[in-house]
């Protein structure tokens, strides 16, 4: 059952330079797909026409279309803001690359994430309090109570990531796009944080769009991929086959970068062993 | 439809640059001008008092009978040096102070950045009035204590950029490499800040101007017969009802002033730095 | 003594930090205006004063003595609240300051106060309706506002709603000052629309930007994401985020703004502080000059004060004046 269309979506920047060229994919309820390319190749841009948070500057043309509960399509690019304030969220939401930024710099954790539980849950005073910590430890923080009083700025970037995708997660959505959610983490945290999406989706039953730079980040949470060079498709099948078959030069490149990253870490994981 | 948004945009980067250029150009043009020539001597009392603008006096007289388009020359010249003379001493000062600071460690920096912080917030009018008690009235006081003003804005912005070059691997690579620091300065510190500082710079071309005019208005700045802007309105401001034009063509040529430096500041901010445009 | 609160300390660290740079500002202050070409007792010396008058006039001002021990004159003057006593009315320059600032206080904090309300509303609606027509109007208006002396700005009033249309006086202040309250308001209401049309003109422009970066942010893209509206993310998260910032630069445009009342009490012929300040200067008169410009520090230092706590307050992430200075 699909529940997500992309066709011939493109964009356009203020002064009309096309950064994503007639893009095509689909994704059904509980599926995955992965977008990865390099910054510039429109893989972001391609996740924000989804949620309809382009900036007001670019321009989008092409459809976007998303299955509601009720079984309706909604084009997101065409539907008006007060319409894409229910989807948001509730059909469709996101986890975003930096979780410092991410996070509003001057509001306690609790705080921010009793917001989406609110205002999903329907639920007030004591048993939002519940919620946050319950929703805190489903993301495995080990010290709900500490983290939820403190500042993003107080907390480890991991801990960061793990309250951005607790956030998403309250409003439980059937669609999440994360937005190389683990670029900005270091390795060791990288890899949990990455199972944590890999069991939390697995265990919803939500579909995934996983944008990346990093093919061996990618082909460890989805099956398919799409792979963007300058706004356009060069390459989509599944990860097995671009790995052992990769056909565009640019996507062996990639794949070649990926195996090279993943023996680099493997050997240090290695010393680290005998030592 | 997007390639006229193209070329909007490029044009119009352009027009604040030549419009900015232009007003300002022209009123440096016309106080230079009234060094060798202006209609009227800028003391000569010989035209009848008060007279409205006619041929013979563009802008009429003021209360003692001298052409006013003469003083307004004359007082653009003012303005243009005070601009350029206290802008120097602000680049000069504040240059060496930001590019100190930003080498300093951890202490003196704190205590050089802490007080500028605090400098920052003194007003340069009354910066400029403790000079003139100091030293007495002259256009040289005025000068001296906008440019310190300057130096304050010039040296925190240039202690900021300073110290994020000299966290860049290039510049770790110079220091390695056992580049001496003056070296460095001139090679990887001034090229690359130079057009930042110059924006400001630019700006504070104008509010020198306009900080002079203030001066000279409550009396305080260079005395007869020179005449600034400020003192021009400061002497108009008895005859305002009989001859307004008096009030009204020194205060419009300081506004004209800065409205042209902000352009060309902003063109130069847009030509160096297109990204800026959207803010 | 240790102090526990992180909030505690910092307000500690930074009230030293004030005080130490009272201790430098003073002498500093001092000096300056003691390197004055010629000498002071000129100002109240007729042409051809014989030595005797000369000594008599240095010994009543007190420059008579060590360069030392007239600072600890002054520094007994500064502590005593008396300032010392002005050389032309000889009155006590503490008590003429105390009876200046009924004007200008009023002037300068009814003028910013109304600025800021004005500044907050056309800098919300420059940066969120910058396609709409009165957007750009409020947009090229504070452009010009930033460009045009407030002097300009009273005296083009004063012809309009004092000379063409006798609506408000031209200048000055009731004799009876605050007991003949509707002609004090009335003296005012010129000389606070000319601060406020020039302040708010650039505090707009502050808010345009502080508001614009809010918007870029990555909190405001969450909070949407997750299906919050634009207006209540704003809400939400926009306003303490913006005004942290803005405390700071509120400081020195406060500052500005008493400056601009230091002009304006000229233009409209206000008997304040500004117009004491300029006078005393035009007439040598010392501790007039001393006093008003050391106050004025005291008050520029003490703003800083409030504006840093207040803005460590709101933003717990600051921590200047303490370990690791940010930025």
């Amino acid at each position: 059952m699909t529940l997500l269309k992309v066709e011939n979506l493109s964009v356009y920047s203020p002064s009309g330079e096309l950064l994503v060229d007639e893009i095509n994919f689909s994704l059904d309820k509980g599926s995955r797909i992965g977008l990865v390319g390099e910054s510039g190749s429109g893989k972001t841009l391609t996740g924000l026409s989804i949620l309809g948070l382009l900036p007001p500057s670019l321009r989008a043309t092409g459809s976007v279309q998303i299955k509601d509960q009720s079984e309706r399509w909604i084009d997101v690019l065409t539907t008006s803001e007060s319409a894409l304030n229910q989807i948001r969220g509730s059909l469709v939401t996101a986890v975003f690359q930096d979780p410092l930024p991410s996070l509003d710099p001057l509001m306690k954790v609790g705080r921010q994430l009793a917001l989406p539980i609110s205002r999903h849950q329907g639920i007030r005073g004591k048993e939002v309090s519940a919620a946050v910590e319950e929703a805190l430890l489903s993301v495995k923080i080990s010290q709900p109570g500490r983290v939820a009083r403190s500042f993003p700025f107080e907390i480890s970037g991991g801990e960061r990531q793990r309250v951005a995708i607790a956030m998403a997660l309250a409003c439980d959505p059937s669609l999440l796009i994360a937005d190389e959610p683990t670029t900005s983490l270091d390795v060791q945290v990288q890899a949990e944080v990455l199972d944590l999406l890999d069991e939390i989706v697995e265990k919803r039953n939500m579909s995934l769009v996983f944008i990346s730079h990093d093919l061996a980040v990618v082909s460890k949470i989805v099956g398919e991929v799409l792979v963007l060079q300058k706004g356009r498709t060069v390459e989509n099948g599944s990860v097995g086959s671009l790995l052992s078959n990769p056909i565009n030069p640019y996507s062996r490149e990639l794949v070649a970068s990926a195996r090279r990253l993943d023996a680099l870490l493997d050997s240090s994981f290695e010393f680290g062993d005998e030592r | 439809m997007t390639q006229p948004l193209v070329q909007s945009v490029k044009e119009n980067l352009n027009k604040r640059l030549i419009f900015g250029s232009i007003i300002v150009g022209f009123i440096i043009v016309a106080g230079l001008t009234s060094i060798f020539w202006t209609p009227y001597k800028i003391d000569d009392t010989s035209g009848l008092r008060l007279e409205p603008s006619s041929l013979s006096h563009l802008l009429g007289t003021d209360k003692l009978g001298r052409d006013l388009l003469s003083r307004t020359m004359s007082g653009a010249l003012v303005a243009v040096e005070v601009g350029f003379f206290a802008v120097l001493i602000g680049l000069v000062l504040g240059l060496t102070i930001g590019i100190l600071a930003g080498y300093a460690q951890k202490k003196s920096d704190d205590a050089i950045s802490s007080t500028l912080d605090i400098l920052i917030a003194f007003p340069t009018l009354l910066l400029a009035m403790l000079v003139v008690t100091a030293r007495g009235q002259s256009l040289a006081s005025a000068i001296i204590s906008i440019g310190i003003g300057i130096s304050i804005i010039v040296a925190r912005l240039t202690r900021q950029l300073t110290k994020k070059i000299l966290a860049t691997d290039f510049a770790l690579a110079a220091k390695l490499s056992g580049t001496s620091r003056i070296r460095v300065v001139f090679l990887h510190i001034l090229p690359n800040i130079w057009h930042t500082i110059l924006v400001a710079v630019a700006l504070q071309f104008g509010l020198a101007g306009l900080a002079e005019a203030s001066l000279s208005y409550l009396g305080l700045g260079a005395p007869p017969p020179s005449a600034s802007w400020g003192s021009l309105l400061q002497e108009a401001q008895s005859t305002i009802y009989t001859s307004p034009i008096s009030a009204i063509a020194p205060g419009l040529s300081l506004v004209v002033l800065v409205i042209g430096v902000n352009l060309l500041a902003d063109g130069l901010r847009i030509r160096f730095d297109p990204q800026s445009r959207q803010r | 003594m240790t102090i526990q609160h992180p909030f505690a300390r910092y307000l500690f660290r930074r009230f030293f930090v004030l005080l130490l740079s009272l201790v430098i500002a003073t002498p500093i202050l001092f000096i300056l205006l003691r390197i004055i070409p010629g000498d002071p007792s000129n100002a109240l010396l007729p042409v051809g004063a014989t030595q005797e008058q000369i000594d008599a006039a240095r010994h009543s001002l007190g420059t008579d003595v060590s360069l030392i021990s007239q600072f600890f004159t002054w520094i007994h003057h500064l502590v005593t609240f008396s300032f010392g006593k002005s050389l032309i009315s000889e009155a006590s320059v503490g008590s003429e300051i105390l009876q200046k600032l009924v004007v200008t206080v009023p002037l300068t904090l009814i003028s910013f106060t109304i600025a800021i309300f004005v500044a907050l509303v056309s800098g919300y609606v420059i940066a969120f309706r910058s396609r709409s027509w009165y957007g750009r109007l409020l947009n090229n208006v504070s452009q010009f506002g930033i460009a045009i002396p407030v002097f300009w700005v009273g005296l083009l009033l004063i012809y309009v709603f004092s000379l063409r249309n006798r609506i408000f006086p031209a200048g000055g202040f009731p004799s009876e000052g605050w007991h003949d309250f509707p002609n004090a308001v009335k003296s005012l209401v010129l000389p606070c629309l000319t601060i406020v049309l020039v302040m708010s003109s650039s505090l707009t422009r502050y808010v345009r930007s502080a508001t614009l970066d809010v918007l870029d942010s990555d909190y405001i893209r969450t909070s949407r994401a997750l299906g919050f509206s634009i207006t209540g993310s704003i809400w939400r998260h926009a306003i303490r985020n913006a005004a942290a910032p803005l405390i700071s630069i509120l400081a020195i445009e406060l500052s500005t703004t008493f400056v601009g009342a230091v002009v304006v009490e000229r233009v409209f012929a206000l008997p304040g502080l500004g117009s004491m300040l300029v006078t005393g200067i035009s007439e040598h008169d010392f501790p007039v000059i001393q006093g008003i410009l050391f106050l004025s520090t005291v008050g520029v230092m003490f703003v800083g004060f409030f504006a840093d706590a207040l803005q460590k307050f709101l933003d717990p992430r600051l921590n200047r004046y303490s370990q690791g200075a940010i930025n």
